[in-house]
């Protein structure tokens, strides 16, 4: 039994060797996939800002087309734009449909909208007016933030009506000349407008500090660290694939070589060159951020960040060992990692989670990693449980093992 | 060129259900991948602290119809421990429904009534103000109503008072019973109307032409496959030379694939209804006539599927993200022009065919073969 286990040992670090010399040989995909991740990450980053900051020399042009022409179509969409310019970045034109189109079609505007005939008497009526919002496809973003700002503008719009509208039904009690009335529909239109576009009085707002948001930048950073560590680990792992021939299989099977050997050598490769490409990284931010650390958070970050590595190659391994397809263990296992970012709660913070996943949280072993990583460098917590990851890999650990027992036997 | 096709069919009989997965592959991913996406975002959750200074009529109006406003979670606590959950991030913002709220919207005024906490890192303070003085503005609104009556029942010398429950209760109801505006939104090439429900996070299209290239990609791997030194050898006995093979196979794989993108497009439009112009099938075919053809001048340079198979993927994520299946790249192209041309996603994207990729590559394809095919001659 125990030169068994040494014998194993053995080919263990045999195979580490191989992987690592194979590795040597490959130092141009090295150098491929430490700057892959990176790029990949700047370019969405590159995206995100440009989405997120509109150019500022290049306001968002909107457009109205009255086609009922009324007093209060002019009124309203008169007041639409002064209060529109005054809060937002955004540029209100008048036109007809025919500029309008062609506006859009030299890229000039980002959307138009469109106040159609007798849309005041319909108004009154209390008849259903359908408002025609046309948006330019060369600038998506643009136009659905136009329609946003116009259903929360109809919203409001609806309810003043309603209001407008159970005034003008007890106001039929009493009897007005023809210009009376048309005087009183009209005041009690301009009243209820400018009511609903004070709008924004309603509320004060004030923006408080968070621990973590007084350097949401640092946050941020270490989301980007995080995720360029899991795309590391699938990229080590991908490299260190090895097409070995069924003859070959058969002669190292007959020196005692078992896939689980490879398997876990392979683990062990991947994982120790992940460290070396992330750890820096990390200690260099941990170096740079004002934050104070002691020797132990060092040794706790390496402790966190190597237990979800392991947990991530092991999940990757896994994968590998139930599907047969090259191409489909590629997809899957890319799906897997990008489950594992999203469900880790760096993109989009866990309190947003639907409500069903909330108590799952605590199982889901990225989530851990992350919020620990966090709690550590950003908050300097002084305080590390690693129960729950260190359960995540004895599952594994076995999971491993009873596939690897049961593809053996397979095979043979 | 029938010995081609026969030979291909032989193969085909023993590799149908790969194919065939491949090619059902973009339209089941699309629907996954939609509807995961619907769901979640239906089911997103922003955890909202709530203060109530007072706990009046109107005040629990307003928190009731925040309760049933989708997305949103309420918590109810007192100032001190609502901002010391947000400092912690563990909620996304606090409303206070100061103390005088009610007698303060029953005058008519409304200013300030509300105050709202939120931190930089708060996802939705724009939407949660939007909702919450929309419907502090429809409770200020009623009470204009009434006011407005009064003032009418006045100048008319009636002097009764009004009864503003009933009033209330009519505007409500009015509200509630039609929809009195509707905006229809489309795009200008569009020639359908999308209600506001549907726009998604995410674009079907982009999606389909992510899954789809990959599919593209994966399936063109028989170049590889079949240009292996042992197979090569093969090729000096017969009379059509391996350039000439792959390229008749080449036009049989086009057909193939634009028959099966065609297919699931209209599947996609059926399943996820949405709605699409007939043009718009005329932009796939030539988006899956310029896929196929990159993928077959990519897979002509490799001789390890691994390593193409990984290219494919890393290239099809490339393409996707530069031609916005994912972020919406108009923020660029408006700085830089030329970023529209990176991705043939892009052009699909806009519903428009893209002449200058097909050319391109078409070009590229020409060359790389023909000096591609010298070298095996030579060989």
């Amino acid at each position: 039994m125990g030169v068994l286990i040494l014998k194993s040992v053995y080919n263990c670090i045999f195979f580490i060797n191989q992987y690592g010399k194979q590795l040597k040989k490959k130092w141009y995909s090295l150098l491929l996939l430490f700057l892959l991740p990176l790029f990949f990450i700047a370019l969405i980053l590159l995206l995100l800002i440009s989405f997120i900051l509109p150019p500022k020399d290049d306001p968002i042009t909107v457009a109205f087309v009255d086609q009922d022409k009324t007093t209060e179509t002019a009124l309203m969409s008169e007041l639409l734009k002064r209060t529109i310019n005054e809060s937002e970045h955004i540029d209100i034109k008048f036109m007809t449909e025919i500029e309008a189109a062609e506006a859009i079609e030299r890229n000039e505007l980002s959307a138009y909208i469109i106040l159609p005939e007798s849309f005041t008497d319909n108004l009154y009526n209390g008849k259903n007016v359908q408002l025609p919002v046309i948006g330019n496809a060369q600038r998506v973003n643009e136009s659905y933030l136009i329609l946003e700002l116009i259903e929360s503008l109809t919203r409001y719009i609806e309810s003043a009506q309603a209001n407008i509208l159970t005034v003008f039904s007890y106001a039929d009690q009493f009897y007005m000349t023809a210009e009376e009335e048309k005087k009183f529909v009209l005041d009690q239109f301009m009243s209820f407008t400018l009511f609903t576009l004070g709008k924004s009085n309603v509320l004060v707002k004030e923006t408080i500090e968070n621990s973590a948001s007084t350097t949401p930048k640092h946050y941020y950073l270490l989301v980007c660290l995080f995720i360029v560590l899991t795309i590391w680990l699938l990229g080590f792992y991908t490299v260190l694939r090895k097409e070995e021939h069924r003859a070959m299989t058969i002669r190292l099977q007959l020196l005692g070589v078992t896939s689980l050997q490879k398997t876990v050598a392979r683990i062990v490769v991947s994982l120790v060159c992940s460290l070396i490409f992330a750890l820096p990284f990390f200690y260099g931010f941990m170096y740079y951020i004002p934050q104070e650390f002691f020797m132990i958070d060092y040794v706790r970050v390496l402790g966190f960040v190597s237990l979800y590595a392991v947990i991530v190659l092991m999940g990757l391994t896994i994968v590998d060992m139930l599907f047969k397809s090259m191409k489909v263990t590629l997809l899957v296992q890319l799906l897997f990692v990008f489950i594992v970012i999203v469900l880790s709660g760096s993109i989009v913070p866990t309190i947003y989670f639907p409500f069903m996943l909330q108590p799952l949280l605590p199982w889901i072993f990225s989530n851990e990693a992350f919020s620990w990583l966090i709690d550590i460098i950003l908050e300097e917590r002084n305080y590390a449980d690693y129960t729950l990851l260190a359960k995540m890999f004895a599952l594994e650990c076995i999971i491993l093992f009873v596939l690897a027992q049961m593809f053996a036997r397979w095979r043979t | 060129m029938k010995a081609v096709f026969l030979t291909r069919l032989i193969r085909l009989k023993k590799e149908w259900k790969s194919i065939l997965f491949w090619f059902v592959f973009p339209f089941i991913m699309t629907v996954i991948v939609m509807q995961t996406i619907g769901a979640v975002q239906e089911s997103t959750n922003i955890p909202i602290g709530v203060v109530l200074e007072e706990e009046t009529e109107l005040a629990t109006e307003l928190v009731e119809n925040l309760e049933q406003t989708s997305n949103i979670q309420l918590q109810y606590l007192s100032l001190h421990s609502a901002l010391y959950k947000l400092e912690k991030y563990e909620l996304d913002s606090v409303i206070v429904i100061k103390k005088g709220f009610e007698d303060k919207l029953k005058t008519g005024y409304r200013n300030q009534v509300i105050k709202m906490y939120s931190t930089d890192r708060s996802i939705a303070p724009f939407t949660t103000v939007e909702t919450v003085s929309s419907y502090v503005q429809d409770q200020a609104s009623r009470y204009k109503a009434v006011g407005e009556i009064q003032k009418l029942y006045t100048k008319n010398n009636v002097q009764e008072v009004v009864d503003a429950e009933e009033i209330i209760e009519k505007s409500k109801k009015r509200l509630e019973e039609k929809d009195l505006i509707t905006p229809m939104f489309q795009f200008s090439t569009d020639s359908y109307v999308v209600s506001s429900e549907q726009t998604a996070l995410l674009n079907v299209w982009g999606v389909w032409a992510l899954f789809s290239m990959l599919a593209t990609f994966f399936i063109f791997d028989w170049i590889i496959k079949e240009n292996t030194k042992a197979i090569a050898v093969r090729w000096l006995y017969t009379t059509v030379t391996f350039r000439w093979y792959s390229l008749w196979n080449l036009f049989l794989y086009i057909l193939l694939i634009v028959a099966a993108n065609v297919l699931s497009v209209l599947l996609l439009t059926i399943v996820l209804d949405v709605m699409i112009r007939p043009q718009f099938l005329f932009v796939i075919i030539i988006f899956s006539v310029t896929i196929s053809m990159v993928s077959f001048v990519i897979a002509y340079r490799f001789t390890k599927p691994f390593f193409y198979y990984v290219t494919s993927i890393l290239l099809s994520l490339l393409l996707a993200v530069l031609g916005g299946s994912f972020v919406p790249i108009d923020g660029l192209t408006r700085r830089f022009e030329g970023v529209q041309y990176l991705s043939p996603v892009h052009a699909l994207l806009l519903e428009k065919p893209n002449w200058l990729w097909l050319i391109c590559i078409a070009a590229i394809l020409f060359v790389s073969v023909w000096r591609g095919g010298r070298s095996h001659a030579s060989s």
